[in-house]
């Protein structure tokens, strides 16, 4: 495994550089037959490298092989929210699935190395390796490491080259780059005041990495793709929500009007390349334009996303889609065989055009929402500019108006989730088990959750060249002090009993300081932590960590991680079980106020003889970010719909009270509601 | 010329390096006395062979760090803004530190020990203007701008290339890296304005932009001779040449900016860079609105839309009423017909541009150019809310790169012509000259006569002057508009019986306007772009005059690199005969592109009585180049008639008893000639 882990990981290094330069900070050199090697390489490796991956020519990697792969320039942005970008994804995908083992992957990707669009290239190898079973053991190096440009403002990069270019070409000490609470934008606009959560690395890395593992159009069909498309999204919104609450600004509202300038700017400062290449921009008041990119191949109106989102509607609100005969797709979730409704929805929205319904018809709002707004700037490519950050994965987070487009992607879910009847008394009541007491402990501290500033090193120079020096990037971000969860349940039945605990937060106020009716409050809940745990008859106090969220991803795997994982254990395997994918355990909570703010959670037991999926055994199980981002090569965990309880209007009246509020569903013993405060101390955490 | 006058040329080299950092390729290094920060790879970078010529830089107990005035508050690595107030303050304290400095090793020392303490655009800028000012230095030369910011001229993505190249080339590799840079321009040719990005790119134009403003600033207690009408009459030849490129691509003539409340079609993407690490201009996007400027980064009073409608207000109000208000509510009368004291275009050109000393009611004019220039150069940010830099618009060497410079200066000539238009024409006597006639006139090109050819050439730049590539030295190979040299010759007839000096003034411009029609003589006047204005001795009889187009009175022959400068021998006699100030239009343009079929133009030829033009002065070491926009230095402007003449003002309704309807009427006059020629843009082919 290591050798696999090792001849691999070195291809995410170094991503705009010969493949034949050094990479491991010079002892790994890829060795291309009848390739000359560039003149650098013999003078910078003063010590020969301690690993040598000798790569043969190859007569079957012929550039004609590739397809479209070769089509995105090299050095510029690449864009899974385009279709002619999809189709070279796929074309360089379906190439590389070809291969068989983790040698024959490395010497083709060598080989294909240089030859296509960095990002494309990372993308591809990223894809082949999670979908590999024969490199199951295989882990993906951090974005941020393979791309920092993407994170980390073009200054602060230039300026580690600048030193290194004055300082003495012996030293060895890496160059450190502090890329603390600065941001692209001051604290002048509102929305900037949540730059230090839209800027986060890990965020943004949670995001590529979501998409990396549910692509459309990769002719590529996970179990419940569309309806994880809608509520991985639905939760980045009501997180957005809770935060934007913490700072006392207003919940987000959805691009409803594509005829008007949109509010805010956006500048990200980075670069697509290493040459400087600068990111779109895109002014405060900017109006949405329709898009004419010849070189891209992309033309789409407004009055298309106007129609898209009318005819949308008109399935929502009627029940049913219509296919590509004219034949009616009823729409619903509570369905005993195939598809849920939201599942059909979300194809036809975000949109997979192998998946939707009725491609041409429902056409690709979600896509081309993105593709519109990441070339407002310069719409019909007259100044040469690239896409804005919107236009990419790994950092399309980072910009206000993502969140402005998905509130309107999710506006559209809740209108159909809406329609959907309440769930019954018998669907949310579990009879035999009681939560008697739950709450949240940190240190001593009872329901006291506490946030602040914390750092992370990164090594820059693993995917930028510093004439082979060691850069360090050192960035600052919210954290929080871990915590458990406890929870007093009683078990009336006589025998054990297996259930699903399901814990949400969300904010007890809305903006104006009043507590919230349930439908007001429903879409804020942002699922904490969902596990099983088998109740033994009688009193149970169940503990579980706040690192163990069913959500989030221990942390991003460096480089170094990986070179240090070492020689096959299989303990150690199994205990490295780890996808990368998830939301990051650094942003699991909202950063709440300095002088603590007022949360709710909510817990509820379900049965899990009922929640259960059966999978054939033996999977490889990712034990992080389950509720995210589903298992690996499995269907996804629970047979709920995902949200439940909260993704459906209220029944008017439970154990034959009125439901107003989320507390009202608490009246069910399976439930519990409880406050919590969360202070921020805005300093660094210890 | 002595040797530490050529010595304050390597201050230009490097600007955002330490002192340092060895210069000139690693020949000449400032040895810096007790300088903390001196970079450690300055040892290594002298270890190679290089024989290394040190200029010691004793530590100075008068040099006043911590007392440069405002001169520190323009922050290192970002644009420095001669359209700002508080950066005009900025630079003005720093001169005054320099202005101190006894003479060039004075100067040497003083501005060493202040480098890397300032902004770099303006620590240039004041050395420069130093340089320019000081009696004793004389015959310093300023390296070109282009060399000293290359990041100003060639787009991020050239400079980075030549830095990635050597990043992976042999270390021990010496040989120069070429960039090229050719037709590849910010935009596409897909929006009208694009088709003329190489006119507006064009580094030369640039350079001349960034070099007028530094000879002719304002709020910097300089008061030449003339400089508000200087202000009025360059920059109007500027927009003139810019139309006549347009007519050549078919293009219609440039709009004024008029409505500050409308979005502007063009937007422009800069693509180039503010420092040495990458910082990127700020942009504009297309349909832009100007916005009220609300930045607190810059000292500067919030300044509104409102502000600028007021001041044009009151600048028409004047204009109109023919007198303007100073500070104590007196009148100012305007006139241009004036025997004694200021015309009335000096003093509007002091008001509008603005000169806060010389503006007679600077509160009340207000900073209408400068502020525009700041507006436009903010509109992307207007508030700082995204931390942006200024764009383009905001810096002389880079402003002409934006279509909306010339829109905005199109505004600005427009206010000059409601003035111009207000004077009384010119009359019979003072456009005729009896007693010479011009018989005929042409160009000839390589025994060709009246077709001139353009097309494409080249220029190398020493990129590595100005930003360090590991100490390697980088070249780039600009292209640009040029045309095949070409005389004028002109048979004139003296039928009086003594010689007798006159000036000759040659003017060209388009034949027919965007609809293919001749142009009447108002549709035509601002279109006229001065060529050349020479002075002759014309002796009885008839005279053949051959004047070589290398020789006009608009033109700096060209830039001037380091490389050029290293190789004057200060000690040679021509040294001091080398006589150049790097002011002027780039020879390059002196003439529009026209077009591949020929494109029709006439050259208007007029002579007056050049002991009328005559202003008497000492006779000073003049600048031979770049006159008429440039003026002299240290000297009066040396023509006595109104800037532009005789097309700065309406025709008479009248001449020689016949009605004036065209140009052409102007020419039934002796003294007068018009004459068409072709201009032919070959494109490639231009040898």
């Amino acid at each position: 495994m290591a050798n696999d882990q090792q001849r691999l990981l070195y291809l995410f290094e170094l991503p705009q550089e010969d493949i034949q330069v050094p990479r491991g900070g010079g002892s790994v050199l890829f060795k291309l037959e009848n390739e000359e090697t560039p003149p650098s390489v013999a003078t910078r490796v003063g010590v020969s490298p301690s690993v040598s991956l000798p790569v043969p020519e190859r007569d079957d990697v012929a550039l004609q092989a590739l397809g479209t792969a070769t089509s995105i320039p090299k050095g510029s942005a690449f864009s899974f929210f385009l279709a002619s970008h999809r189709k070279a994804a796929k074309d360089l995908c379906d190439f590389l699935m070809k291969t068989s083992g983790a040698e024959d992957l490395m010497q083709v990707a060598a080989r294909v190395h240089g030859k296509v669009n960095e990002t494309l290239f990372v993308y591809a190898i990223s894809f082949v390796i999670l979908r590999k079973k024969e490199l199951r053991s295989v882990r993906l190096p951090t974005m941020v490491e393979v791309f920092p440009s993407r994170f980390v403002p073009q200054e602060a990069l230039a300026k580690a080259q600048l030193q290194i270019n004055r300082m003495d070409p012996n030293q060895t000490e890496p160059v450190i780059i502090e890329h603390g609470l600065e941001f692209s934008g001051t604290h002048l606009k509102p929305e900037h005041r949540l730059s230090y959560w839209r800027e986060d690395y890990g965020i943004n890395v949670h995001h590529w990495h979501w998409h990396l593992i549910y692509p459309p159009g990769m002719g590529f069909d996970r179990d419940r793709k569309g309806e994880l498309f809608y509520y991985m999204h639905q939760q980045v919104i009501a997180r957005y929500d809770i935060e934007r609450l913490c700072l006392g600004l207003p919940r987000v509202e959805k691009l409803d009007n594509w005829r008007i300038p949109i509010k805010d700017g956006y500048f990200p400062k980075l670069t697509i390349s290493n040459s400087g290449r600068q990111w779109g921009s895109r002014q405060d008041n900017t109006l949405p334009k329709d898009l004419r990119r010849r070189e891209l191949g992309e033309f789409v109106d407004i009055t298309d996303m106007e129609i898209w989102r009318s005819r949308l509607l008109d399935a929502i609100h009627q029940g049913f889609m219509i296919d590509c005969n004219g034949d009616k797709v009823p729409l619903r979730d509570d369905v005993t065989s195939g598809k849920r409704g939201i599942e059909i929805l979300s194809e036809a929205l975000e949109a997979d055009a192998e998946l939707s319904v009725n491609f041409p018809y429902y056409g690709d709002l979600h896509n081309r929402g993105h593709d519109i707004l990441a070339f407002s700037h310069d719409p019909d490519n007259a100044h040469k500019e690239e896409m804005g950050v919107v236009g990419d994965l790994g950092t399309s987070l980072r910009d206000p108006v993502f969140f402005l487009l998905h509130k309107l992607v999710d506006d559209l879910f809740q209108e159909y989730k809406v329609t959907q009847p309440p769930y019954t008394e018998a669907e949310l009541f579990l009879p035999g088990v009681r939560i008697e007491r739950a709450g949240v402990v940190r240190g001593n501290e009872a329901d006291v959750l506490l946030t602040g500033w914390n750092t992370r090193e990164f090594e820059a120079s693993r995917g930028i060249d510093f004439n082979g020096k060691p850069v360090i990037l050192r960035l600052t971000h919210l954290d929080h002090k871990p915590f458990e969860y406890h929870m007093q349940i009683n078990n009336d039945l006589r025998e054990p009993k297996e259930v699903t605990v399901r814990i949400f937060l969300a904010p007890k106020f809305n903006g104006q300081e009043e507590e919230m009716g349930f439908m007001e409050q429903r879409i804020l809940w942002s699922e904490m932590d969902k596990f099983t745990v088998n109740l033994k008859p009688g009193k149970n106090h169940v503990v579980r960590s706040s690192k163990e969220s069913s959500i989030t991803n221990l942390e991003e795997l460096t480089f170094k991680d990986l070179e240090n994982s070492g020689p096959g254990n299989t303990s150690e395997q199994v205990a490295f079980n780890f996808c990368g994918c998830g939301w990051p355990q650094h942003m699991l909570l909202p950063r709440g106020r300095p002088e603590g703010m007022a949360l709710q959670l909510f817990f509820m037991l379900t049965d899990y003889a009922q929640d259960k999926v059966s999978n054939p055994g033996g999977v490889r199980r990712c034990a992080n970010g389950v509720s995210f981002c589903g298992m690996q090569d499995a269907k996804y965990p629970d047979a709920r719909p995902m949200g439940f309880p909260f993704d459906r209007s209220p029944a008017p009246l439970l154990q034959g009270l009125p439901v107003n509020t989320t507390a009202d569903y608490a009246r069910l013993g399976n439930a519990f509601i409880h406050d919590i405060t969360i202070r921020f101390l805005g300093e660094k955490l210890n | 010329m002595d040797k530490s006058q050529k010595n304050l040329m390597y201050l230009f080299e490097l600007p955002y390096d330490s002192i340092s950092l060895p210069r000139s390729g690693g020949k000449i290094h400032f040895d810096v006395e007790n300088d903390v920060s001196r970079p450690p790879v300055v040892a290594t970078r002298l270890g190679g062979g290089i024989p290394v010529e040190t200029m010691p830089v004793p530590d100075r107990g008068d040099v006043p760090l911590q007392n440069l005035g405002t001169a520190t508050t323009v922050p290192l690595g970002s644009p420095f803004s001669f359209f700002i107030k508080t950066h005009r303050q900025a630079a003005k304290d720093l001169c005054d530190v320099f202005m101190k400095t006894k003479n060039a090793e004075d100067l040497l020392q003083v501005a060493a020990r202040v480098h890397g303490h300032v902004n770099e655009t303006l620590y240039i800028y004041a050395l420069s203007f130093v340089i320019l000012r000081k009696k004793e230095l004389r015959n310093s030369r300023l390296p070109s701008i282009i060399e000293v910011f290359p990041g100003k001229f060639i787009l991020q993505e050239k400079l980075m290339e030549a830095q990635l190249e050597i990043n992976r080339s042999d270390p021990n590799e010496s040989t120069p890296i070429v960039v090229e840079h050719g037709l590849e321009f910010a935009g596409t040719q897909l929006k009208p304005e694009h088709r003329l990005s190489y006119w507006r790119e064009d580094y030369g134009i640039n350079a001349h932009h960034w070099h007028w403003h530094l000879v002719y600033p304002i709020d910097m207690d300089v008061n030449r001779d003339r400089k508000g009408e200087l202000f009025y009459y360059m920059h109007q030849q500027m927009i003139a040449r810019y139309d006549m490129e347009r007519l050549c691509l078919g293009l219609p003539r440039v709009q004024k900016l008029e409505n500050w409340r409308a979005p502007i079609d063009d937007g422009y993407f800069s693509k180039l860079t503010v420092n040495n690490s990458g910082r990127a201009w700020g942009t504009r996007q297309d349909d832009t609105k100007m916005q009220d400027f609300q930045r607190n980064d810059f000292g500067l009073d919030f300044t509104e839309v409102t502000d600028l409608e007021i001041w044009r207000s009151r600048i028409l109000d004047a204009i109109h009423q023919g007198f303007m208000i100073d500070s104590q509510g007196e009148r100012v009368i305007l006139s241009d017909d004036v025997t004694s004291g200021k015309r009335g275009i000096d003093i509007l050109g002091d008001v509008l541009e603005s000169d806060s000393n010389i503006s007679v009611n600077s509160r009340y004019y207000g900073d209408l150019h400068n502020m525009g220039h700041v507006l436009l150069a903010f509109s992307h940010d207007p508030d700082f809310a995204h931390k942006e830099e200024m764009a383009v618009m905001g810096d002389t060497a880079t402003a002409m790169r934006d279509p909306v410079f010339y829109r905005w200066h199109k505004f600005v000539d427009d206010t000059f012509q409601e003035y111009k238009l207000m004077q009384k024409p010119y009359t019979e006597e003072q456009l005729n000259l009896s007693g010479v006639k011009i018989e005929r006139v042409g160009v000839v090109r390589n025994n060709e006569a009246d077709v001139l050819h353009t097309g494409w050439n080249t220029r190398l730049f020493e990129a590595s002057r100005g930003l360090d590539f590991n100490g390697r030295s980088v070249m780039v190979r600009l292209t640009h508009l040029d045309h095949e040299p070409f005389n004028y010759h002109l048979q004139v007839n003296n039928s009086g019986k003594g010689a007798k000096d006159v000036t000759v003034r040659a003017f060209l411009a388009p034949k027919l306007n965007a609809r293919g029609q001749e142009m009447s003589f108002m549709e035509q006047r601002i279109l006229w772009a001065e060529m050349d204005k020479f002075t002759v001795s014309l002796k009885p009889g008839s005279n053949h005059i051959v004047r070589s187009s290398k020789d006009s009175s608009i033109t700096n022959t060209e830039e001037l690199t380091f490389r050029d400068l290293e190789n004057v021998d200060p000690e040679s006699p021509a040294a001091a005969a080398f006589n150049f100030c790097g002011c002027g239009w780039p020879q390059h343009m002196l003439l529009p592109r026209g077009r591949p079929e020929g494109m029709a133009f006439q050259l208007f030829f007029m002579l007056t009585d050049y002991a009328q033009d005559k202003v008497t002065q000492r006779t000073t070491q003049g600048c031979a180049n770049g006159v008429s926009f440039c003026g002299i230095q240290d000297a009066k402007y040396p023509d006595t008639r109104p800037m532009g003449f005789p097309f700065d003002r309406r025709p008479p309704r009248q001449l020689l008893g016949r009605d004036v309807n065209i140009a052409a009427d102007y020419a039934r006059l002796d003294n007068a000639y018009i004459h068409d020629i072709s201009i032919k843009f070959l494109a490639d082919k231009l040898n």
